[in-house]
């Protein structure tokens, strides 16, 4: 295992230089910033009202590249023809789409979504869910000449790792923070307990991390326990729990036993408040009767991944006020959706199991009375190509992604959509559109709500300058 | 580079100093490249050399070391390690259980820009898991056969070294077989205190070795490797 030589010459080089070369080296100026961050911190949660009541946001992860344009639409006859033509096979069947309106979008234009969506259709209808039309990963905005000439443009387009590393920390794989934790670090002051104030029902992922606020996972029953330093006869003997817990009580012979030591700690030390927290609140069980898919498929959400992991973050969601949290992030994420084959056959699956989870996950919001303080926002590494290779589509970069909650301005399409076509002037290639909103505004209108004021917004996604406002989704 | 080099980079750079490789002392250009590029200053991650060895090495060598046995002969293994990250043959995504640039946040392999990519898959219940899996090791044995558990070790057999009350010589076979002779004072101590505590009976050796397996197994010498 050798140290990584880009990182090492980055930090021996001199700041200065790092710092001149706009939005690409955002791992320099990154750091200076984030030395005051801390210090900073409980300061910036007076200052940004965080006395008020309780938010979460919460992040629904598409792993895969989700092709959103199949989600959103055109149903206008001209723009309706446009996509059928650039789709191909990929199009989806007028008679499988469900009508919602021009969404603010320019006169006579009107979208639909798949009938597979209804249940998130719904929640537009109701205004609590709102589209963000053509966000991509951007360091600043480009056009097609800069693409094509390689200007300014993301590291690394196009690579699933360094894209969702992108999306979530607007730095490609190996980036130290993500978007989500460095909000937390601002956030977690207002926090009583803030080892629960990024947390993880998903896995791994650097969304959620930050200089101070660290990833918190729980599983989809809740924490796991360690059996094994419960006291009791365990292995044999009851001398070992005692004997356990003092070995994992220890800093470590080197690196990998002090920081492998310090998750166990960190694990030992919150499971038994954690499970008391959620045993304390309400159990809202996954209904396991199967829901009929249109395509006749049954869905049995108490089974289904990403409908548990939604029921574990409802359960804490519940439980935070009673533990004194007041600001929170979560993620949950859902995988298959890199459809390069089988697309017809994958999507609509995929697109019931999110939009039955959702719905079911924002109605226990509502009946728990929290809906007016949650919200979920979808993201991905990337959109897809219009076009089809055969019997799929490959990388693209913009897509449209959706805001739901009761805080949201919704039963609108926020952004611009494109023209859904091949050979516009936003296409790069085979359908590949070039975003009109760059993921670091959709971030900022999610922080704002949040709590965040202009400058720990500026300080917790660092190219936000290079564009000029966000969007309204709440 | 370091606040604190060792005598033997000194030493390479210094005589790089008096000979740049071409019979010319003073190059400071070939000093500059030699305090840059010497292995010391490139390399070293915190603590050295090593890694955080992965679940499913975790549990092959405690089958071949100890000698487990699969009662079906088919080492019914398939799910066992999905709580602690790596169900085997069966990474979630093309990109393996866990990528080799990733760089554990908030550790000091952050702060050093390393990567250390077994971390991926550790968090607070993965960490739970693997204990837990390491208690059922210890125990009757994972995977399950449809009537009992399929991979096991037969630890009244291990135990029997310890039959005559010699404590030590099962931390030591531990310690060789699991843990390559790595075993800390504080690891050993918690071994034979545990297995002390076990008065005698019949099952007293296989439960001391149970006891002392578990330990090992659940202690931050065996995950790691340096």
């Amino acid at each position: 295992m050798t140290a990584n030589r880009r990182a090492f010459f980055r930090a021996s080089a001199g700041l200065a230089a790092a710092a001149a070369a706009p939005g690409l080296r955002l791992h320099v100026p990154l750091a200076m910033g984030l030395a005051g961050l801390g210090a900073l911190a409980s300061q910036r949660a007076q200052g940004a009202g965080i006395q008020d009541g309780y938010k979460a946001l919460v992040c629904l992860y598409l792993a895969g590249g989700s092709d959103s344009h199949n989600w959103l639409l055109p149903t206008d006859t001209a723009n309706r023809a446009s996509y059928a033509t650039a789709r191909g096979e990929l199009a989806w069947p007028t008679d499988r789409v469900q009508d919602i309106g021009n969404g603010g979008q320019a006169s006579g234009r009107s979208f639909g979504m798949p009938v597979e969506l209804a249940p998130l259709r719904n929640w537009y209808t109701q205004g609590k869910l709102g589209w963000l039309a053509n966000v991509g990963t951007l360091v600043r905005p480009v056009s097609k000449a800069d693409f094509q000439a390689g200007l300014g443009l993301p590291a690394k387009l196009f690579s699933h790792n360094d894209q969702a590393a992108t999306w979530q920390s607007l730095q490609p794989e190996g980036a130290p923070t993500g978007w989500g934790g460095r909000m937390g670090d601002i956030l977690m002051a207002a926090n009583q307990r803030p080892v629960f104030t990024a947390v993880s029902a998903s896995g791994n992922a650097v969304f959620l991390s930050g200089s101070n606020v660290t990833q918190y996972q729980v599983g989809t029953n809740g924490p796991v326990a360690i059996n094994g330093a419960q006291d009791g006869w365990r292995a044999g003997s009851s001398a070992v729990p005692g004997e356990l817990r003092k070995l994992l009580a220890g800093s470590g012979a080197n690196a990998f036993e002090a920081e492998y030591l310090r998750v166990v700690q960190r694990s030992l030390a919150t499971s038994g408040t954690l499970q008391a927290a959620l045993d304390a609140g309400p159990a809202l069980d996954l209904p396991s009767a199967p829901i009929t898919l249109p395509a006749g498929t049954p869905l049995a959400l108490a089974n289904d991944a990403l409908a548990r992991q939604l029921r574990i973050v409802a359960r804490m969601i519940a439980a935070g006020p009673a533990m004194g949290m007041k600001r929170q992030v979560f993620m949950v994420s859902v995988g298959g959706f890199d459809s390069h084959s089988f697309q017809m056959r994958d999507q609509p699956l995929l697109m019931g199991r999110v939009a039955h989870a959702v719905d079911w996950f924002l109605q226990t919001m509502q009946a728990q009375g929290q809906l007016n303080n949650v919200l979920l926002f979808s993201a991905s590494d990337f959109g897809r190509g219009l076009a089809s290779n055969g019997d799929g589509c490959d990388h693209g970069w913009g897509s449209h992604h959706f805001v739901a909650g009761g805080s949201v301005q919704g039963g609108h399409i926020h952004g611009s959509m494109p023209v859904t076509a091949l050979g516009t002037a936003d296409d790069l290639g085979a359908g590949r559109l070039l975003p009109s909103t760059a993921v670091t505004q959709y971030a900022a209108s999610l922080g704002g709500w949040m709590g965040l004021g202009a400058s720990d917004l500026a300080a917790a996604l660092p190219n936000l300058g290079s564009f000029s406002g966000a969007p309204a989704l709440v | 580079m370091t606040s604190q080099p060792s005598p033997a980079y000194v030493a390479r750079v210094a005589a790089v100093f008096n000979n740049n490789g071409n019979g010319v002392r003073g190059d400071l250009a070939a000093v500059v490249r030699a305090i840059l590029l010497d292995d010391e200053a490139r390399g070293a991650p915190p603590g050295g050399f090593g890694k955080l060895r992965e679940p499913v090495l975790r549990v092959t060598h405690w089958a071949r070391a100890i000698g487990a046995h699969s009662v079906s002969g088919s080492w019914l293994l398939t799910w066992e390690l999905e709580t602690s990250g790596q169900r085997a043959l069966a990474s979630p995504t093309v990109f393996n259980h866990y990528r080799p640039g990733y760089v554990p946040p908030n550790t000091s392999f952050a702060a050093m820009g390393s990567t250390a990519p077994e971390f991926q898959i550790v968090n607070e219940s993965s960490v739970a898991a693997w204990i837990n899996t390491a208690e059922a090791m210890a125990g009757s044995g994972l995977g399950w056969t449809g009537s009992t558990n399929d991979v096991k070790v037969d630890y009244a057999a291990l135990g029997s070294s310890v039959a005559d009350g010699s404590l030590h010589r099962l931390a030591d076979q531990l310690d060789l077989l699991l843990l390559s002779g790595r075993m800390s004072a504080a690891l050993r101590s918690g071994v034979l205190d545990a297995m002390a505590a076990i008065p005698d009976s019949t099952t007293a050796a296989s439960n001391r070795a149970r006891a002392a397996t578990f330990l090992v197994l659940a202690s931050p010498e065996y995950v790691s490797q340096p």
